[in-house]
């Protein structure tokens, strides 16, 4: 069910309220996390206003208000704490997972939002390319069930999750299958939580299955599932920028309220031109941000138009992202630099937002791969 | 994950500075050690600085009012500060910027936060030679060494940034429009003290101070003096420890003077004693040197960023394929490495400016000889180095600027923001080749990452610097022009 800007409107209404109440206040204890609890108040409330379940399908609890409002919340929630807008995230995309695999007994299992919400959080490789998800995780079957045994590194929200999407290989067929199963699982371990440059209140941790039996039940899709698992986490690239954009949001408006009341000969900075340059290469990102952001939510509903815009537009904002968060942090000069100011930690956000669903990298050689194989198609 | 580079060599002396082996040719035991203490340095680092980088930075994540005291004491025993003291002096310095600059390089490809440790001290030591007191900077030079060889701690900062006045510090055009808030009354037998200095590196481990300060708000230029105060000094107290992104190692110290007493003795510069100001010399020649100690250090941070990535890059596969071997993660190596030697020609050649602007080539092999220092310490030596004359004759001497000294400064700047900005960029490319491996703390770069930013703020920001070059180098030139 589409929903008019009104009703986008209430949701944002919504999510700003969060942000204010639930984050606003703990942001900087927040992001000492795994040197300080981790603020599953936070989560509670976001899961009682029904945040990650605003582009999940009725079925699962979801309320079907599209992609678009979902990241228009998450770019609020990322203006107060991206960590926390992170979490909802990975739990929206895990759930939309799901779902898109199947079956729909697992569906109505896992992905279902609950009242109980904290007890029901995801763990999802985020940070993995969702086309290249490797052999970290091998599996074979054992009768009806199948056997799992590997690694996979910094998955989200593991430590503080229920239970657990593994992608893994099919050792006797060599196709891509996707399991769940819950944390405590016989063979399942999770490594402390890992300390990394952002983000931190979104917890990451590692995953050893050593021997880890899984019943049919447990497998997630079928023969396409791979493919499948892919679009899902191809239609939340412009969730992930939303999150990124919050982020920028909330540098610049640090750095443009410094500048306009920090003085340097006598004159307020921010009639420099040099500090000048530096804002309006942030607010010019913000403004190609917000003219493609709807558009860009659009095409991830309709399927992801010809291959490459989605894939483009991760790329082209989340690294413009990082290069003028760094002069966010300039113009507040040593001031910046500190901890106090919050400026530092959009910088560190930011940048770990780059490496979200595989590498710069390999992204930018990817889109032209796409384009390669059109071509010669 | 970081581990020894397959060949180490591929850092070596020979194959990083080009212009100094050839200088070997016409100065031969100058350059022999220089390259004895890179290969010293080399060693110290791998076996003293890297075992404590990452732990050291992770303790202080977990307790920001800690500090890295255990870095402190392998420098201490190390001797690392007397490296800061000419031999003539009985410190281990050779007196020419060769060395300290490749150690810097060398030493924040390991660990940025080590210089942090040593750099406060470093600055203060060269501050402190700034005010031609020969008196103050002989004692203070011995006791740092003696404090190195069992004695009492004696380490020293500087401090300029007051908390409403950063950048305007940085630039002697700048003061008088500076707000400031500190500001020194004289009384019988010597001056007191009052407001608050921010941001002054290694104010933590210091035990002794190097302030910059007025008698008089509205004239900061033609009243600064400058002030030896120690920690235990009454009215004096350490301020907030500044919880900064990165550089972790080395603190950020807030001093707080509340009618803090400095007796006539540790004023280091009078202005009554002066026929004009001390407080532009000073700060040119400060920052002058200390800039291509940060261009230095931020090579060394982009340097260690590369290090890492070419790393991963033998380690791990993409598509079946070692990244070594793809064209892609070639070409973000190659990159970066060119950075590595654009920032390093830069600071390299503004090393050499600020030599001959110095004098040349260091200290003579036989000022570090015992006879040379028994006479230099003698007592008529000591009595005329130590007169109130020597000291007017060479601040005036300061005060006089030559083209060598105009061309420091840009070359400083220039050293200062190529290499910062590169260091930077090498970071994030870094980052962006290894992807999420990038962002652990365990893999070392997210470090750097944070670590480089640092250089492109502090020793006045690139914006100043950038306005610094255009002020030293093309205003005396283009009539037309303004910069400040």
């Amino acid at each position: 069910m589409a929903l008019g800007e009104q009703d986008r409107q209430a949701v944002e209404q919504l999510a700003r309220r969060f942000a204010q109440d639930a984050l606003a206040a703990v942001e900087r204890e927040d992001d000492r996390y795994p040197f300080a609890p981790w603020n599953r108040a936070a989560w509670r409330t976001a899961a009682e206003l029904g945040l990650p379940g605003l582009a999940l399908p009725e079925s699962v609890g979801g309320s079907e208000q599209g992609l678009l409002t979902l990241a228009r919340a998450l770019e609020i929630v990322a203006r107060a704490e991206a960590g926390h807008a992170t979490v909802l995230l990975t739990q929206a995309l895990a759930r939309a997972t799901v779902v898109a695999l199947g079956p729909q007994s697992s569906a109505a299992r896992w992905a279902t939002l609950r009242s109980d919400a904290q007890e029901s959080l995801l763990a999802y490789p985020l940070y993995e390319d969702p086309e290249e998800l490797g052999d970290g995780v091998r599996a074979r079957r054992d009768g009806a069930g199948f056997v799992l045994d590997g690694q996979l590194q910094q998955l989200s929200c593991l430590p503080i999750a229920q239970a657990v999407l593994v992608p893994a290989l099919l050792v006797d067929s060599g196709e891509q299958a996707f399991f769940i199963l819950p944390t405590n699982t016989a063979g399942v371990s999770v490594s402390e939580p890992i300390v990394t440059l952002g983000l931190r209140a979104c917890p990451l941790a590692d995953l050893t299955l050593a021997n880890v039996r899984v019943e049919a039940a447990g497998r997630l899709g079928g023969a396409d599932a791979a493919a499948a698992y892919a679009r899902t986490a191809e239609s939340y690239r412009p969730a992930l920028v939303a999150v990124a954009l919050g982020v920028l949001s909330a540098s610049y408006d640090l750095a443009f309220a410094y500048a306009c009341e920090r003085k340097q000969s006598k004159r307020n900075i921010v009639l420099h031109h040099m500090v000048q340059e530096m804002l309006a290469g942030m607010a010019s990102t913000l403004d190609l941000g917000a003219l493609t952001l709807e558009r860009a939510c659009q095409l991830a509903e309709q399927g992801g138009g010809s291959g490459t815009e989605l894939l483009s537009f991760q790329e082209v904002l989340c690294t413009l992202i990082t290069r003028v968060s760094t002069d966010g942090v300039q113009v507040l000069g040593g001031n910046g630099y500190m901890h106090d100011y919050g400026q530092e930690k959009h910088m560190r956000d930011a940048k770990q937002l780059q490496t979200v669903l595989g590498s710069p990298t390999t992204r930018r050689l990817r889109i032209l791969e796409r384009r390669l194989a059109r071509a010669q198609a | 994950m970081r581990t020894e580079l397959d060949d180490p060599a591929l850092f070596s002396f020979d194959d990083s500075f080009a212009s100094l082996v050839f200088l070997e040719r016409t100065e031969p035991r100058l350059i022999a050690r220089v390259r004895e203490a890179f290969e010293e340095n080399r060693r110290f680092c791998q076996e003293h600085v890297r075992p404590l980088a990452l732990s050291t930075d992770l303790a202080l994540q977990r307790d920001p009012s800690a500090l890295a005291n255990e870095m402190l004491d392998v420098a201490i025993k190390h001797r690392r500060f007397s490296r800061f003291v000419p031999r003539m002096l009985g410190g281990l310095g050779d007196g020419t910027a060769i060395a300290p600059m490749i150690m810097a390089e060398e030493t924040a490809a390991v660990d940025p936060g080590f210089i942090g440790v040593l750099s406060g001290h470093g600055l203060g030591m060269v501050a402190l030679g700034y005010t031609m007191n020969l008196r103050l900077l002989d004692w203070f030079a011995k006791q740092t060494v003696q404090g190195e060889l069992g004695g009492p701690r004696f380490l020293i900062d500087c401090a300029i940034t007051e908390p409403t006045a950063g950048t305007d510090m940085e630039e002697v055009e700048l003061i008088t429009q500076a707000k400031l808030i500190c500001e020194a009354k004289r009384v019988e037998g010597g001056a007191r003290l009052t407001g608050r200095k921010c941001f002054i590196s290694g104010g933590h481990f210091a035990s002794h101070h190097l302030i910059i300060m007025p008698f008089d708000r509205r004239d900061p230029v033609g009243t600064a003096g400058v002030f030896m105060v120690p920690s235990d000094a009454p009215g004096f107290s350490l301020g907030k420890l500044e919880n900064k992104m990165g550089q972790k190692a080395g603190p950020a110290s807030e001093l707080v003077f509340d009618d803090c007493f400095v007796p006539q003795e540790y004023i280091v510069v009078d202005p009554r004693d002066h026929a004009s100001s001390i407080l532009e010399p000073l700060l040119l020649g400060v920052l002058g040197a200390t800039r291509v100690y940060v261009g230095a250090w931020a090579t060394g941070i982009g340097r260690g960023a590369f290090e890492i990535a070419l790393e991963f890059a033998k380690t791990h596969k993409w598509r079946g394929k070692t990244l070594i071997n793809q064209q892609f993660a070639q070409k973000a190596l190659v990159d970066m490495f060119v950075n590595v030697h654009k920032a390093r020609s830069t600071y390299l050649e503004a090393m050499f400016a600020l030599m001959n602007a110095s004098g040349g080539g260091g200290a003579p092999e036989f000022t570090g000889s015992a006879w040379f220092r028994a006479l230099y310490d003698s007592y008529p030596v000591r009595k005329a180095r130590h007169s109130a004359g020597v000291h007017r004759a060479l601040v005036k001497r300061t005060g006089k600027h030559s083209d060598a000294q105009r061309r420091v400064q840009f070359y400083s700047s220039l050293a200062k923001v190529v290499g910062s900005d590169l260091g930077m960029e090498n970071c994030h490319r870094a980052i962006e080749l290894m992807g999420a491996a990038g962002v652990r703390h365990g893999a070392g770069v997210e470090k750097l990452f944070r670590d480089a930013k640092l250089c492109q703020i502090f020793e006045g920001t690139n914006q100043l610097n950038r306005l610094h070059m255009l002020q030293h180098h093309f205003v005396p030139r283009i009539a037309a022009m303004e910069v400040f």
